[in-house]
């Protein structure tokens, strides 16, 4: 789903600020550095660690938001199967666990969006996976592009979190209660 | 950052069976994120224990940690166990092999020390949840270090045998509990 509304790490980038020198001529030179190193680094790590290290992973230097929005996509993603299951079997529970639907996609999201950011390391590890790319530290100016493409984002207005978090949580939980125990 | 990075690569691209079992864990906690009734009392009793007992109101897992349900905390416990694993071997192999090979690396870990330590940082990790992540760092390190200085740096493969072989949250705090148990 791509959407022009703010995603998530649209959201958590302007928390996160911008690299002073985002796209200017250290980015470049970052990203020529980071080829560098990864080739270097692949033959040091299997030796180090004692595991083996397919492939030949490649870097791409990107900013904190696209960092953050690739991470979300990625969980989002790895987690579509699961949220679809869930929908469906509110679907199955009548009128009320329709409506109670797409209010779950958005909960889901938000609290992928939450777990995506408690757990940076869910991406740097997964991402690996979809593709022979790595992604870089969450506290360093910039870092390696993840998998997910931008069509690929799942994103939802700013609104739609606060409003799902409060229903999530509301004492009355009116839409909820057709749901299966 | 590129060593840390691709001994996650290692981890997971290496050891075949890790990549299944971390999406099975991730599964297994969406699953359960069903909207809860009475979730807000839960929370609100939470709250207060917390208070009473003087702990902080948003611990180290934050809003999330605060809001999952028991069953969901369960899994987090074994997500935060195999956390701690990869993240402190990660970082034992960063900070070696840096220190052999990059003339900055002591200067690198200071300032990503600093950073962490700034108040308005701190705060927002402790909302995000992200403090549980430096927490998994640092736990994660004991427990790599450990387990070589009481074994060998060979012994800490053995947690990736098999998910029966991975340390629990319990033993990434007490290793000599899973080198009893493993090694």
């Amino acid at each position: 789903m791509t959407s022009q509304r703010p995603t998530t790490g649209r959201l958590v980038g302007k928390i996160a600020g911008t690299y002073p020198l985002a796209e200017t001529y250290h980015t470049a030179a970052l990203s020529a550095e980071m080829q560098r190193l990864t080739l270097q680094v692949s033959e040091i790590v299997p030796e180090a660690t004692g595991l083996q290290l397919p492939g030949s992973p490649d870097t791409t230097v990107i900013g904190r938001t696209e960092w953050i929005e690739r991470n979300v996509a990625t969980f989002a993603k790895l987690t579509e199967p699961a949220r679809k299951r869930l929908e469906e079997r509110m679907v199955e529970s009548g009128p009320a666990g329709q409506r109670a639907a797409s209010m779950a996609g958005t909960l889901m999201q938000a609290e992928t969006g939450l777990f995506s950011a408690s757990f940076p390391v869910r991406s740097s590890a997964n991402t690996s996976w979809f593709s022979q790319r790595v992604k870089a530290a969450t506290l360093l100016p910039t870092s390696v592009r993840t998998s997910c493409r931008s069509s690929e984002l799942i994103s939802f207005a700013p609104r739609s979190f606060v409003s799902g978090w409060r229903s999530m949580n509301s004492p009355t939980e009116r839409s909820f209660r057709a749901l299966p125990g | 950052m590129a060593l840390h990075e691709l001994t996650h690569r290692a981890q997971f691209q290496g050891v075949a069976w890790l990549r299944d079992y971390f999406l099975s864990l991730v599964t297994e906690l969406v699953e359960q994120s069903a909207p809860e009734q009475g979730r807000l009392v839960r929370v609100m009793d939470e709250l207060s224990q917390r208070k009473a007992a003087g702990r902080p109101l948003i611990d180290e897992r934050g809003l999330f940690g605060l809001f999952a349900s028991p069953e969901q905390n369960a899994v987090l416990d074994k997500v935060q166990a195999l956390m701690s694993l990869l993240e402190g071997h990660g970082h034992v192999v960063m900070d070696r092999v840096g220190a052999e090979h990059l003339r900055s690396q002591e200067r690198m870990s200071r300032v990503l020390k600093s950073r962490r330590q700034d108040k308005r940082t701190a705060a927002f990790f402790r909302l995000t949840g992200l403090e549980m992540k430096i927490k998994q760092y640092k736990a994660g390190e004991r427990f790599v270090l450990f387990v070589e200085r009481e074994a060998s740096w060979e012994t800490i493969n053995l947690a990736f045998r098999g998910a029966s072989s991975l340390p629990t949250l319990a033993e990434i705090e007490n290793p000599g509990q899973w080198l009893d148990r493993v090694a």
